[in-house]
């Protein structure tokens, strides 16, 4: 009897689990797997030179008839963000 | 942003051929917020539009380092690309000898605020402010201007504000901000409208009934700060809004974006333990029968 109620626990808090929603952290979000994210990243490196200094940038800019892209971040665009 | 966004046209190759690009690290600028860690070897996430601002801001400039537009916090490459065309307008007007500083200005934020208007409806989704985000400003004591309702923010922003405000503020239908004794700076009460733009959103679109989406928010801030160099930038200023602590857990998940967590460990137990209980072929049926296989797709995502 005692084994039979703890069966029973079990089965009511999965189907609580279940239908709560709880488990809709699963639901998918777009996710970039680690070698692609490494191919892009590798893409975006090379392809493209990313000066360091803005004066440098205004020289070629300017040299180039082009804008600057200038990007303000946490960490390296090359490395850990 | 780097993996999601930069990298993918076409905001990639408008970057590569009309751009000249360069970065630097703010993470001893006191604007920078801190965020979760981001290395090349590990999955990334997409996000909504804006998020993360003081983490990241992407400025277009003309080569003279005149700021034509700035991005705060990440942006989907298709949205980013808008933005980039914008900024080539903008390079346009600013480089014309026949017009002159006044008419630019003028023309700078006309287009700054247009543009806004001219945002396709997935952009608009794209940039709806997040819950920690909107939870961060309605902590403020006074309202921000990324606020499109004051009326509803002040009712929903109950136990965050400050009585003598609230009060002062639909006293007066009006915008406010304390002076240190909580007392009513008077000379900050001005009357606030609803911005006809805003307006227009949210009975066209459908977003946000309290705050502005992030698209909107950048855009009126561009557009207080016409053609100004990018010295004389104020980005702390331009970047506040939201939590200063951004992190989408990409650090915790394996090679495939599964990630693993208490509620996840629990389940699994539950399953072991099910399956040597003579419940388990009931379970499996249940399963079968409805088509709900959510731990099997969690695991294999």
């Amino acid at each position: 009897m005692h084994k039979y109620k703890i069966f029973q626990i079990i089965f009511l808090t999965i189907l609580c689990f279940e239908f709560s929603g709880l488990n809709s952290v699963y639901a998918a979000k777009q996710v970039i797997s680690t070698g692609i994210v490494e191919e892009r990243v590798k893409d975006l490196t090379t392809q493209i030179h990313w000066y360091k200094n803005l004066k440098e940038a205004e020289a070629i800019a300017k040299a180039q008839n082009k804008m600057i892209f200038w990007v303000q971040m946490l960490g390296d665009i090359d490395g850990g963000t | 942003m780097r993996a999601v966004s930069l990298s993918v046209d076409p905001a990639f190759s408008d970057l590569k051929d009309n751009f000249i690009c360069g970065y630097t690290d703010i993470k001893h600028k006191w604007y920078c917020g801190k965020s979760g860690k981001h290395e090349v070897d590990s999955v990334a996430v997409d996000t909504s539009n804006g998020a993360g601002p003081h983490n990241i801001q992407m400025f277009m400039l003309s080569a003279d380092g005149t700021v034509l537009n700035c991005l705060p916090g990440y942006w989907c490459s298709q949205d980013l690309n808008l933005e980039l065309e914008l900024a080539s307008d903008l390079n346009k007007v600013w480089l014309d000898p026949n017009l002159s500083q006044g008419q630019k200005d003028k023309i700078f934020v006309q287009k700054q605020l247009n543009h806004i208007l001219d945002h396709p409806m997935s952009m608009i989704q794209h940039s709806k402010m997040q819950g920690f985000d909107r939870n961060a400003e309605f902590k403020k004591n006074y309202i921000p201007d990324t606020v499109s309702n004051p009326q509803l923010f002040l009712e929903q922003a109950t136990g965050h504000i400050n009585n003598n405000f609230r009060n002062a503020a639909f006293n007066n239908n009006a915008n406010a901000i304390l002076n240190t004794d909580n007392s009513v700076d008077p000379s900050s009460l001005r009357l606030t409208r609803l911005n006809p733009v805003t307006l227009y959103r949210q009975r066209q679109k459908q977003v946000d009934p309290i705050f502005k989406t992030t698209d909107e928010i950048f855009h009126e801030r561009m557009a207080a700060n016409p053609f100004i160099s990018f010295d004389q930038f104020d980005t702390g200023s331009f970047v506040s809004y939201g939590t200063d602590h951004y992190d989408k857990g990409e650090s915790k998940m394996g090679p495939n974006g599964n990630k693993f967590t208490a509620k996840k460990a629990v389940g699994s137990i539950f399953r072991q333990v099910l399956n040597q209980t003579p419940l388990a072929p009931a379970y499996s049926l249940y399963q079968f029968g409805s088509g709900n296989n959510h731990f099997v797709s969690a695991e294999s995502n």
